[in-house]
């Protein structure tokens, strides 16, 4: 039992080493963004619409908002010993995406495009010169840069209670430099220089509000991790049983579905980019969505799997319908969305339990609701928007949205594994065992947990018994 | 699960963290990776959430990959392998192990000697009580090199040197689902056992 006090030391000092390291890679991008004798200056468009520029300000301070959503959600599914590491890593996760989608990020997504593939300008903000239909640059970068958040955050929450924060950061970068950028530029690429011939754009890919682009792309980069980081120990018996894993505050899981909830009015809402007739019925369906994933997984629950996934299954599915609306809200009917969201959660569930049986430990459920679900969104544009909106037909345009869906999962899912790899290889992913069954002892929350330090107390005296028994 | 400790993780530790290994992993490093990696306490063994004595659980593994990889060979399994037992460290024959109900699946093992006292002994301290959590696979291996301690004196050397017999007698001198019933292992049964065992012969128990 020595070792488990020699491998405390060893955490202790990965956890300062990952902050020094985390840090410096912070600075170094903070100095790339503010080059001294340089300016930041944006050139707003002769055609900003005040009321549009305030409406998408507003859907991005409420995407922003949704951060806080995936706090709440993420601290209460997790165990209690590692709340606080979860809380921390959230906030962690969105410095991060501020300063990888500002430095670099957005010009790789929304720069001048070379040959539809990836962007090669408007790096660390400079040189923003167009307006976005009716918002100004600024403006249309702050709304983006919420939702690369949203897509690095996706991943804190499948790889919770086992990831170092060295590891996790390394990826939440490359999500934010790369993986989210360059899809988000086939996808979007053209939205603030038409001339860009974004590629997937061009075929007749359609992602209202990002289905694909931050959905099935975190959940795809989650998928990765949670594949190759393994389950948290424990979580699974000989047999394949699941072992569940009680989570610390039910209540606070809740509290972040509703924020979440809010903030997806925003997400969709706001991605009409100006505050048009059309923008109260894209909230609608992204409500009626959500309420009938909801219905939908907690009946399926109820029927089949009793009380104790009840939980797990309203939630899941409310948020499955959320994600899969995101992909139509804007040109489906209330009615398909309902449907949309009812299939929504049913495919939660099934996706939920078939991930238990591969043994995959999908902590906080984002693989099925944010990637099977962002699927089935894609193939519902086909399935249910109007004729009128497909050229090329209803057959074609389905098959298009699936092949747009696994343009992103072989992208996200190729690169993520590479990344993956190497980490896995050169550093380590997984904290230590002892911090995995007993908390994971960030410096910053020995000092604030009490119930950490009593954790940790009584884990020192076990180990201080056990080496006297040797 | 192929291995008899139902060994299902083996985290290793690298520069910066840990990763996650399969069993399979582990059988196919080569035996001086493997020693290297357990003398420097770089890898750790779970069995359903429960970590397992690395030695024990190398032991396991190393049988289990033996099994899978290359078939036992019923002549050379069953050749009888020599062991000397001090006999001053075995227990008289009147001795009788006692296990208590402490809490819940933990139990304190103690030591009724020939006279049928009972010597109780606090939780804490190695000493001639333990407490053993035998819902786990590591708690029926603790009792049962603990068992081997008191025996033989030299558990470690032979739970490693013998993993099949370790197995064996682990298997045999107690059950892992005895339920909450009172048990008591007299010596004579754990002598027996030994002697019963089909991979070992015990050579002389008054040889040192």
């Amino acid at each position: 039992m020595s070792n488990v006090s020699v491998s405390q030391q060893g955490a202790k000092a990965r956890s300062i080493s990952s902050f020094v390291f985390v840090g410096v890679v912070l600075l170094l991008a903070m100095l790339a963004i503010v080059q001294p004798g340089s300016k930041v200056s944006f050139q707003l468009g002769g055609t900003v619409n005040t009321i549009d520029e305030l409406w998408v300000l507003f859907s991005a301070s409420l995407v922003f908002f949704m951060q806080i959503g995936f706090l709440a959600y993420e601290v209460g599914l997790a165990r209690p010993a590692h709340a606080t590491v979860v809380a921390v890593k959230n906030v962690v996760d969105w410095t991060i995406s501020s300063i990888g989608f500002t430095a670099i990020g957005f010009g790789i997504m929304f720069g001048s495009s070379a040959g539809g593939f990836i962007g090669t300008d408007l790096f660390a903000l400079h040189g923003i010169s167009d307006a976005a239909n009716t918002v100004s640059g600024p403006t249309f970068f702050l709304f983006n840069l919420a939702f690369a958040g949203t897509a690095i955050t996706l991943v804190s929450g499948s790889l919770v209670e086992r990831t170092t924060l060295l590891a996790y950061s390394i990826v939440a970068v490359s999500i934010g430099l790369i993986i989210y950028p360059v899809f988000g530029h086939w996808v979007w690429g053209d939205f603030l220089n038409p001339d860009n011939g974004a590629w997937l754009a061009a075929i007749g890919f359609h992602d209202f509000a990002g289905a694909s682009v931050v959905h099935l792309v975190g959940a795809t980069v989650a998928l990765v991790g949670l594949v190759i980081i393994g389950p948290r120990i424990g979580r699974f018996g000989p047999k394949g049983e699941v072992n569940e894993l009680a989570p610390s505050n039910v209540g606070l899981t809740m509290m972040g579905v509703l924020i979440l909830w809010f903030g997806w009015w925003g997400f969709n809402g706001g991605s009409h980019l100006a505050l048009d007739g059309n923008v109260s019925s894209t909230i609608i369906n992204t409500n009626l969505s959500g309420v009938a994933g909801l219905v939908s997984g907690g009946l399926w629950a109820h029927l089949f799997h009793g009380r104790y996934a009840l939980n797990t299954k309203l939630v899941g599915g409310a948020i499955g319908g959320l994600v899969s609306i995101t992909a139509c809200a804007d040109i489906v009917s209330p009615l398909s969305a309902v449907v949309i969201g009812l299939v929504a959660g049913i495919v939660y569930a099934i996706g939920h339990d078939w991930l238990l049986t591969l043994k995959i430990d999908d902590a906080l459920g984002v693989v099925p609701a944010h990637g099977f679900g962002g699927i089935w969104g894609l193939l519902a544009v086909g399935i249910f928007g109007p004729s009128s909106a497909f050229e090329q037909g209803r057959l074609v345009q389905i098959f298009i949205q699936l092949a747009g869906a696994a343009v992103a999962v072989a992208w996200a899912g190729s690169v993520s594994f590479v990344i993956y790899r190497i980490i896995q290889r050169f550093i380590g992913l997984r904290i230590a065992p002892a911090e995995e069954l007993g908390g994971a002892s960030l410096e910053i929350n020995e000092n604030m947990d009490p119930v950490q330090r009593l954790r940790s107390r009584v884990q020192a005296h076990k180990a201080s018994a056990s080496a006297t028994s040797d | 699960m192929n291995n008899d400790l139902d060994i299902d993780q083996v985290i290793v530790r690298k520069a910066g963290g840990y990763n996650l290994q399969s069993t399979k992993w582990w059988a196919q490093l080569s035996s001086a990776e493997r020693q290297d990696l357990l003398v420097r306490g770089d890898v750790q063994f779970f069995a359903c959430g429960v970590e397992v004595d690395s030695a024990v659980a190398a032991a396991s593994l190393d049988t289990a990959h033996t099994n899978v990889i290359a078939p036992k060979d019923p002549e050379r399994s069953t050749a009888p392998t020599t062991i000397v037992v001090p006999a001053f460290l075995s227990q008289p024959d009147g001795a009788t192990y006692v296990r208590r109900v402490v809490e819940g699946p933990l139990w304190l093992v103690t030591r009724r000697d020939a006279s049928g006292e009972t010597q109780l002994h606090e939780l804490h301290g190695r000493g001639d009580a333990s407490v053993y959590d035998l819902g786990t696979p590591s708690g029926g291996v603790d009792l049962s090199r603990d068992l081997l301690l008191d025996s033989l004196g030299a558990p470690d050397a032979f739970a490693n040197a013998h993993a099949e017999a370790f197995a064996h007698f682990q298997q045999s001198v107690f059950d892992l689902h005895l339920s909450n019933r009172p048990w008591e292992v007299p010596a004579e049964k754990i002598r027996n056992t030994l002697a019963d065992n089909p991979y070992l012969t015990i050579a002389d128990n008054t040889t040192v």
